[in-house]
């Protein structure tokens, strides 16, 4: 079984890249559709909305940075692979499913709420940065998986 | 979230911006307050409803606004055959204008209205010549189901209040195909009122049953079965049987006038659509903005025509409808 070991903690890593970048890549896909509807209306906006459709995008960079530094951590990218037990392979693996399942689903719904925020912006520009807040409420449960995931990996030995 | 609802992100961020042109209620407040008319219009000419003032441009112009809406509506929405609930009522319209002008040998129609599904004049040339191949089903169902009425009885109301609940049929038969809540219960409403004006007006006039059954669509809210029940037994027992139905509310409007009653049931939809305005997905919003137009057109004609009698302006308060934004 050991030899499955570094097989899991590469899987976690790739799960952590895959997830949460599937996640921003709707996320922040959904925005753009509203925003491009505000701009074919009205092009003056486009630094409002794009502030908007950049959000849902940070999921996708935690997930990266959860997978480079896990995979970091057990040497694949330092080109000296560290032989890990199926034990610590199961570790690594948990350690990454904080952000790569919160990753996925916080970058939707944080899409969402910026494409409600999008209709604010078209309605009343002037309360941007209220849509702005409400959609960077969502990312605080982002960053809250992505804190465990890096805290785990750094603890796992 | 399901694709259907995301594939109207793009449209609904459209709306929201066309939604500032819609007339708020301080415009409408402005119009009312004109002192003439003339005043009126100029107040229009500011929102960019008309270019020029005078009688013939603002009725223009209210052609130009439904059409801009329903335009609109067209070039954003990804699949627009969901949408052609809205329109069909004008198709139905067509049909009965068509077929009037049929009967009477006149070959121009001039009632034609749009927006609408199959361009008006369509409709004119299969129905004079007799070739209704290239229609859809809808039309073609509805004109050879009139045609052998009006051939076998040369009786134009029935023709009428036959395509009008065929009208409202087709309606709900569209609308459920959107899978929008809102859209049905936004349809059924309009059924519905639409069933109770025609129930009192069949009431007062003594209308019998074969009457009331071609007349009255089918509504999942008021049984077609009761109302025709309680409009034959008059207009007391009528009231009484509405009173303890799901609009039972509207009955002291019911009390007041056809005009109080009929302002009442277009309120009505503005209310239910107002639950749109909080909407990212989906196509309520759509929809929302088509029935928020339609309402504004509908109060800026009351208010000209208010305006042209000389009412005064607390007269013309109580005639104008609701707004959306």
């Amino acid at each position: 079984m050991d030899q499955y070991g570094v097989a899991l903690a590469i899987s976690g890593a790739i799960l952590a890249a895959l997830l949460a970048g599937i996640g921003s890549a709707r996320g922040v896909g959904m925005v753009g559709e509203a925003a491009a509807g505000v701009l074919a209306e009205d092009p003056s906006k486009f630094s409002k909305v794009l502030i908007l459709q950049l959000l849902p995008g940070t999921q996708g960079l935690y997930g990266l940075l959860t997978a480079v530094l896990l995979l970091s951590q057990i040497g694949v990218l330092g080109g000296e692979v560290i032989p890990l037990t199926f034990s610590q392979g199961i570790q690594y693996f948990m350690a990454a499913m904080p952000i790569a399942l919160v990753g996925l689903f916080s970058a939707i719904y944080q899409g969402r709420t910026a494409v409600a925020g999008v209709g604010i912006v078209a309605k009343k520009p002037d309360q941007n940065g209220k849509a702005i807040t409400l959609a960077a409420m969502v990312e605080t449960y982002a960053i809250l998986a992505l804190l465990v995931s890096v805290l785990t990996i750094f603890s796992l030995k | 979230m399901s694709m259907k609802e995301t594939a109207y992100i793009n449209a609904v961020a459209r709306i929201r911006f066309n939604e500032l042109s819609l007339l708020s209620s301080a415009d409408l407040e402005q119009l009312i307050t004109a002192k003439d008319t003339k005043a009126a219009l100029a107040v229009l000419r500011d929102k960019g409803w008309i270019d020029h003032e005078g009688r013939q441009d603002i009725d223009d112009s209210f052609k130009q606004q439904a059409e801009a809406a329903w335009e609109l509506l067209m070039e954003i929405a990804p699949d627009t055959d969901e949408l052609r609930f809205l329109v069909v009522g004008n198709d139905f319209h067509n049909i009965k204008a068509a077929l009037k002008s049929f009967v009477a040998q006149e070959p121009e129609v001039r009632s034609f209205i749009t927006p609408s599904i199959i361009p008006p004049q369509e409709i004119r040339d299969a129905i004079f010549n007799k070739d209704r191949k290239d229609l859809p089903d809808f039309a073609r169902n509805a004109i050879e189901k009139t045609y052998n009425v009006l051939v076998r009885t040369r009786d134009g109301q029935l023709a009428d209040i036959m395509l009008d609940a065929m009208a409202l049929d087709c309606m709900a038969e569209f609308a459920a195909r959107t899978r929008s809540s809102f859209v049905t219960d936004l349809v059924e409403l309009i059924s519905a009122t639409a069933n109770l004006k025609i129930a009192l007006r069949a009431a007062r006039t003594g209308k019998g049953e074969q009457f009331l059954t071609d007349a009255l669509c089918n509504t999942k809210t008021i049984s077609r079965n009761e109302l025709i029940a309680a409009t034959l037994k008059g207009e007391e027992e009528l009231k009484a049987f509405i009173s303890n139905s799901t609009y039972g509310g509207e009955v002291e409007q019911l009390q007041k006038s056809a005009a109080a009653f009929e302002k009442w049931c277009d309120d009505l939809i503005i209310s239910h659509i107002s639950s749109a305005k909080y909407k990212s997905f989906g196509i309520d919003p759509l929809v929302a903005y088509f029935f928020a137009k339609q309402a504004e057109i509908k109060s800026v004609r009351i208010i000209i025509s208010c305006k042209q009698i000389k009412l005064p302006a607390e007269a013309i308060r109580e005639r104008v409808r609701e707004i959306y934004v």
